[in-house]
């Protein structure tokens, strides 16, 4: 038989495991849904390819793909294109790290990866095309100026540019999308990293 | 009060990073299974299987699959291979560049083909299961093999993706034209082995 005392010393104990217990369950649950959240989204991303600013998704298109990747392109419910058909390159950022700034005039270039087509994109934060009134969302490596040498410069700005022009048409968040459709695939990315363009911010305001 | 020993405190954090990196895990493991707006279930609120589907060009309006490049044109064909092997045709036309895509039930790509492994003006394949397959290989005749490109599918549902680029804004519903002219039908093996 337990004295009083030792009864209520057992009791008060079992209270305060039960409280840590509870704690621990909630905190690390907490801890676990904030991680794999943050992970899955561009804060910490993990399983992330990169050359410079520029993203590339080289994982998702294949059967192998990482846990993480495969979560992401199912969240997004996008169909990513697969290794061997081409391979897609995304950037919020300018060659400087800085985000990408609907006031801001950018210049894309001069060179692409080595690829039979490519096309550039303005994306907003959803994947979709920028809205514009000219609705042009893209540029095609087919249909834009080149300099004698082959190299080539797009320039990104919300008002109408010379050249090739790629409309911010809307004061939005957003990103450039560049797709290598059969490109020359080198390297463990896929893409040569000396290859990728350069975004230069030009002047804002 | 009594003092919380070093020992005691490790201890705590360390079963608060188990169940942390268990919850991790497990959301991350969880997420195909639940993503109810994942790359099959777009495809499957499209319609029946076996048929073609061309997607919409992507623009600011459209909400179908996020992430399509706004110069080429897609159309998308739902398989299910408990029929039998399904052939996927994509017949070429002038656009420059054209891709056939696989993807399993889970979306992810296991197999690709560009117009540059297309014959006879156009990108051909026979999707089967491993089962399927061995079949079809015991009865090849040796003398006359098939020069049939067979992909196995890791699931029997599926579906596959055209992708055709066009040169110019122009040349848009050309590619649009092209890209639904892709065709995903069942044939059963009784045929194939001719």
């Amino acid at each position: 038989m337990r004295t009083p005392r030792e009864a209520e010393a057992f009791e008060s104990e079992l209270m305060s495991t039960l409280i840590k217990a509870v704690l621990i369950a909630t905190v690390g649950l907490a801890l676990g849904l904030w991680s794999a959240r943050a992970t899955l989204s561009d804060r910490f991303p993990i399983a992330v390819d990169k050359i410079g600013a520029w993203r590339v998704e080289a994982r998702a298109g294949s059967a192998n793909a990482d846990p993480y990747t495969r979560a992401r392109v199912e969240r997004a419910g996008e169909v990513p294109l697969a290794l061997g058909e081409g391979l897609r390159m995304t950037t919020g950022a300018d060659s400087d790290g800085r985000a990408l700034d609907s006031r801001c005039v950018y210049k894309v270039g001069p060179h692409a990866p080595p690829t039979r087509y490519w096309t550039l994109e303005l994306v907003d934060g959803e994947g979709r095309p920028v809205p514009n009134p000219a609705e042009r969302y893209v540029l095609r490596s087919t249909e834009i100026l080149r300099e004698p040498d082959g190299g080539f410069s797009i320039f990104v700005s919300a008002r109408a540019h010379a050249g090739n022009w790629l409309p911010i048409g809307a004061p939005v968040r957003f990103g450039l999308a560049l797709r290598l459709y059969d490109p020359a695939l080198s390297g463990a990315l896929g893409v040569d990293e000396a290859a990728a363009p350069i975004v230069a911010r030009e002047r804002c305001g | 009060m009594i003092r919380p020993s070093y020992g005691r405190m490790l201890y705590y954090a360390a079963v608060t990073a188990t169940v942390a990196g268990l919850t991790h895990l497990i959301v991350l493991l969880a997420i195909p299974a639940v993503a109810d707006r994942d790359a099959y279930a777009r495809v499957e609120a499209l319609g029946a299987p076996f048929k073609t589907f061309a997607l919409p060009a992507p623009s600011p309006e459209t909400r179908g699959f996020p992430l399509l490049d706004p110069a080429t044109a897609a159309a998308v064909c739902r398989f299910d291979l408990g029929g039998g092997p399904v052939r996927a045709r994509a017949p070429l036309g002038r656009a420059d560049f054209a891709s056939l895509s696989f993807h399993s039930r889970r979306g992810v790509a296991f197999y690709a083909l560009t117009d540059r492994a297309a014959s006879k003006g156009r990108m051909d394949a026979l999707i089967v299961t491993a089962e399927q397959l061995r079949t079809l290989v015991a009865h090849d005749d040796e003398d006359n093999p098939s020069d049939d490109l067979r992909i196995v599918s890791p699931t029997k549902t599926g579906f596959v993706m055209t992708r055709v680029l066009s040169a110019s804004a122009d040349a848009a519903p050309e590619a649009a034209e092209q890209a639904a002219a892709m065709t995903c039908a069942p044939e059963p093996i009784a045929e194939a082995e001719k």
